[in-house]
């Protein structure tokens, strides 16, 4: 298993070595060249160029840097937020509990990306906007998860010793909970960071995410599928790069998944 | 001991439809609410620079937005129980008539991807789990794995890069001959495919030493038999609770198929009414697309109920 998780965090691992050279270099992603337009791989651009002789290359390497802005910056968000609501919810019960049940419920109503889009879809299209629906409909996952395992702790007995010493309720959830539910929370951060991946890449494919000069994974996917006639290479390399990157978090996740249960 | 049976499912009949219904509710509101998320103000945004203060008006009237909150929150009410969801802004058709037939194309595609990988999917597990050979096994699951990961933005390209550039076998995109239904339904059948495949075959292999299997090995039945009627009884439960669970991948996966194959489905116009700002389609189209989600899991619920006689 642990060799899995070393294969898995090999890709994720490129980009990040890519990403360093590409500031230290200042590769340019809006650099057009009219004569090479949709140029197939060769030495100096090894993905080839796009609709616009820009480098494939050198776009998904900012793509990324701007996907995993976005990415990131949710799954901290979600996570902070879900892990918290779920451990308060757990831990008071009552209709605190149920409260959050039928939020988690009405929010699961809406399968899939369709609440992200519903989401930005009425709002102008910017870095927060996107933020916001990807936060809004991701952090029930870390809440179901923080909410199942609090409710079981609860009934542990280091749990109950802390209660009989009357120690604060919050003091409990900080020192006692929290740290026993990590492992299953970290499973659910790889699988919530491939389908936030997926989810924001989806939402600039519609059109609805990071605007036009600007790279990113799903924008690229869309013009590459426009060109799906005369450059393949173009669609190829953009939907490898996004599928290696989700199977290398979801297989981190299952990785860990494994480990735990053993 | 019969009508204290019969009681708890009827019981079960009623909570279960009141939780229904009160769902169907509270997501109607929050997408017809999600108006208010437009900053500033919503009919300005819509009508553009240099509007009219007619447009203004009947824009206003459209969205409903002239009157108070509570106003508003009655009226929204009562146009769910008439089920009516008011004008398009720009093509001036209601919208019910413009969201009904495409429901009906979505609800092709989803039904038509859904039987596609109920029929290849289980007897794939099936077959698999059959030769008994480990390496096989082994390499089918890993290859649905992968399968399932792939977001149907990319299953799609893919698919008509091989199926319609190379060999030329489906039309690209639009609706216009029998095989268009083909590649659309194939991107989003296969994810819920190898998904079925995949759980057949595990829920198979851990079956093959069961007391079951083994009395009707006894029997001196044949091995195909057995497992297509004994073990595939035996796993339709967890297969009903997968395929429920994948059903919400399928109907988000249909919204971003219908726009890259141009499939007139409620997922094309949802997107559509997006770009154009035509706020009541896009209401209705989001709160369609929820209500069938919760519809079949609400049917399966009781699909499940029937298929296990433990929980009756």
């Amino acid at each position: 298993m642990i060799q899995m998780l070393k294969i898995s965090l090999f890709f994720p691992a490129i980009f990040l070595i890519l990403v360093v050279l590409n500031f230290s270099f200042n590769w340019d992603p809006y650099l057009m060249n009219f004569e090479l337009i949709l140029e197939t791989p060769q030495w100096n651009a090894p993905f080839g160029y796009d609709d616009f002789g820009r480098d494939i290359f050198i776009r998904l390497i900012n793509g990324f840097v701007s996907s995993f802005q976005i990415v990131i910056l949710a799954t901290l968000i979600t996570f902070t937020l879900g892990t918290f609501l779920g451990c308060l919810a757990g831990f008071y019960g009552g209709y605190l509990d149920r409260f959050l049940l039928s939020v988690i419920t009405i929010i699961q109503a809406f399968p899939g990306i369709l609440l992200v889009i519903a989401v930005a879809a009425f709002l102008e299209t910017s870095f927060l906007s996107i933020l916001f629906a990807l936060t809004v409909s991701s952090w029930i996952g870390f809440a179901r998860i923080a909410r199942s395992q609090t409710l079981s702790l609860k009934e542990a007995d280091f749990v109950k010793a802390a209660v009989s010493m009357g120690s604060g309720k919050l003091r409990i959830i900080k020192k006692h909970i929290f740290p026993n539910i990590l492992n299953a929370i970290f499973v659910e951060l790889n699988f919530t960071i491939a389908n936030l991946i997926i989810a924001e890449a989806g939402l600039s494919f519609l059109g609805l995410g990071v605007s036009a000069p600007f790279p990113s994974w799903g924008s690229m996917l869309r013009d590459s599928v426009d060109y799906l006639l005369v450059a393949p290479h173009y669609v190829v390399f953009v939907s490898f790069c996004i599928i290696s990157m989700i199977l290398s978090f979801n297989a981190i996740g299952a990785g860990l998944l494994n480990n735990e249960n053993k | 001991m019969l009508e204290k049976k019969s009681l708890s499912m009827n019981n079960f009949f009623v909570k279960k439809t009141i939780h229904f219904f009160l769902l169907v509710l509270s997501v109607y509101l929050l997408s017809f609410f999600l108006v208010r998320l437009i900053p500033g103000d919503p009919v300005d945004t819509i009508a553009g620079i240099g509007n009219s203060s007619v447009d203004v008006a009947l824009i206003k009237q459209q969205l409903g937005l002239e009157q108070s909150f509570f106003g508003q929150l009655k009226t929204a009410i009562k146009n769910l129980v008439l089920f009516d969801f008011g004008l398009s802004i720009h093509q001036g058709l209601s919208v019910n008539d413009i969201i009904k037939p495409a429901l009906i194309n979505t609800y092709t595609l989803a039904l038509t991807a859904v039987i596609i990988s109920i029929l290849i999917g289980i007897p794939l597990g099936l077959f698999v789990s059959l030769t008994n050979k480990n390496e096989i096994i082994n390499i089918v699951k890993k290859i649905c794995n992968i399968i399932i990961a792939i977001p149907s933005f990319i299953l799609a390209p893919i698919l008509i890069l091989v199926f319609s550039m190379q060999l030329n076998w489906f039309p690209v995109s639009g609706m216009d001959s029998h095989l268009s239904i083909v590649l659309p339904s194939l991107t989003l059948a296969l994810g819920l495919l190898c998904y079925l495949a995949n759980m057949t075959l595990d829920c198979a292999n851990d079956l093959k030493e069961n007391a079951v299997i083994t009395t009707a090995r006894s029997k001196g039945l044949r091995v195909e038999k057995i497992y297509f009627i004994h073990i595939l009884r035996l796993i339709s439960l967890p297969l009903v609770t997968a395929i429920g669970m994948q059903l919400g991948g399928l109907l988000s996966g249909a919204i971003i198929t219908e726009m890259i194959f141009s499939w007139n489905g409620v997922g094309k116009i949802l997107i559509d009414s997006i770009h154009q700002r035509d706020y009541p389609i896009t209401q209705a189209a989001i709160f369609f697309i929820a209500i069938t989600f919760v519809a079949i899991n609400f049917i399966l619920e009781f699909i499940y109920r029937k298929l296990d006689p433990r929980i009756r």
